[in-house]
């Protein structure tokens, strides 16, 4: 009778605590970079979306975790660097971490392929495309013609990439967005059931136990 | 109030781990089966009770509720926040499986020396609405210093990252002491032996049953 009576109240309380936090924010961090260009563009909120401000962001090799680069995010929580030349050179996949202090911590994994999108691969491309095409003529063409071949790739790949950037941007953003939004209500109630249901089970085999003495 | 995972060094996240697992063992030692659901219920509390969030300055912070466990669960809090924080690191990735240990002692462990601290006066109704209160703010006080003191120990300085922690996480004291307030009130009233207050339940059963 009595314990119905606190079960009661701790039922109403927690019930309580829910419906506050319906619009639920998380307490973690979130980091989210994409290469545009030469710089890497980068954004970091809480989830539920608070920025966090004047934070340190860090720049690592991936492979190894040397420190590359630092910064910090901006009034809004974004941040925004030029490619470090050592990453551009040696195409390293890049660990971004967002560190708040008091800790919480973030970090996002940028491969090399994601934001070295032009010169480089437009260099490669560009030196074995003509080796193609001569390989397809079967004779070999005249300096004149593959310069001009090389060139138009390279200049159509920029192009054509840089409108890429520009139009997947914002839908980049929207796809980390819809990711990452913290807990949601079934996962709050999920929750709940789990942790009774767990002593469901624990008294369940305690009494048991009382029955066999 | 949960650290997240690569932010503490190694020995720090292990002696967490053993003062987290030893702490849990006593817990479920010294837990009185029939209590079972409360404190699961309890452990439900503290679950959702972090995803309530104030914003603050440049961050935000979130109700902890350690105190009123511990009032209420004494050692038990210990399994009860366990469960609550590794549901909390599987769904939603709040702390992490690593800093598990490290984050149940750091919440778990003032809510249990805030249960013997206050004890002799939660017994007392005069003073137990204050005692209370000291409960709830003092638990996430020194939940606060402890988060401070294992950032200090894996790399910051230990009195900067105290004084952030701790301004951050004021207004969340005094919230919470109101909240413990008002909980172990009611409690008291309506279900003293909840709070472990078997001798004034005893005490006061004759004066119940003369009227």
């Amino acid at each position: 009778m009595t314990s119905k009576t606190v079960s009661t109240f701790c039922l109403l309380f927690f019930v309580f605590c829910l419906l506050l936090s319906t619009p639920a924010l998380a307490h973690k961090v979130r980091i989210f970079a994409y290469g545009e260009g030469n710089t890497i563009i980068g954004e970091t909120a809480f989830s539920g979306g608070r920025a966090p401000r004047d934070s340190e962001i860090i720049v690592q090799d991936a492979a190894n975790g040397r420190t590359l680069f630092t910064c910090r995010t901006d009034d809004h929580g974004n941040f925004r660097f030029p490619i470090p030349a050592e990453a551009r050179r040696d195409r390293l996949d890049l660990r971004i971490i967002i560190n708040v202090g008091e800790g919480h911590r973030g970090e996002w994994l940028l491969a090399a392929d994601e934001y070295l999108d032009d010169e480089q691969q437009g260099e490669t491309v560009a030196t074995s495309a003509p080796d193609k095409v001569a390989a397809v003529a079967g004779v070999a063409p005249a300096g004149n013609t593959t310069q001009t071949i090389s060139t138009d790739e390279e200049l159509v790949r920029r192009v054509v990439e840089q409108a890429m950037d520009k139009k997947l941007g914002p839908i980049k953003h929207m796809l980390v967005q819809s990711l990452d939004q913290g807990p949601r209500f079934q996962d709050i109630l999920g929750g709940i059931g789990y942790l009774i249901g767990m002593a469901g089970i624990i008294a369940y085999f305690k009494s048991k136990k009382g029955e066999k003495k | 109030m949960h650290i997240s995972e690569g932010v503490l060094s190694a020995p720090v996240l292990i002696s967490g781990g053993a003062l987290a697992a030893v702490g849990t063992t006593i817990g479920l030692k010294k837990l009185d089966y029939d209590r079972i659901m409360t404190v699961s219920i309890l452990s439900a509390t503290f679950f959702v009770a972090s995803l309530i969030h104030v914003p603050l300055g440049p961050g935000s912070v979130h109700l902890i509720l350690n105190g009123l466990l511990g009032m209420v669960l004494g050692w038990a809090s210990f399994p009860a926040i366990l469960t609550a924080l590794l549901l909390q690191a599987i769904f939603f990735q709040f702390g992490g499986l690593v800093v598990l240990g490290v984050n149940t002692f750091n919440m778990a462990a003032p809510a249990v020396l805030c249960y013997y601290l206050l004890r002799p006066w939660l017994s007392q109704p005069k003073s137990r609405p204050w005692a209370a209160f000291a409960g709830g703010f003092l638990s996430v006080f020194l939940a606060t210093l402890l988060v401070a003191l294992s950032l200090a120990l894996s790399d910051t300085g230990f009195m900067a990252t105290a004084k952030i922690v701790v301004a951050a996480h004021l207004p969340v004291m005094i919230i919470e002491g109101f909240i413990t307030m008002f909980a172990v009130s009611f409690l008291a009233r309506v279900q003293p032996q909840i709070l472990g207050l078997t001798g004034l339940a005893g005490q006061y059963r004759p004066a119940a049953t003369k009227q």
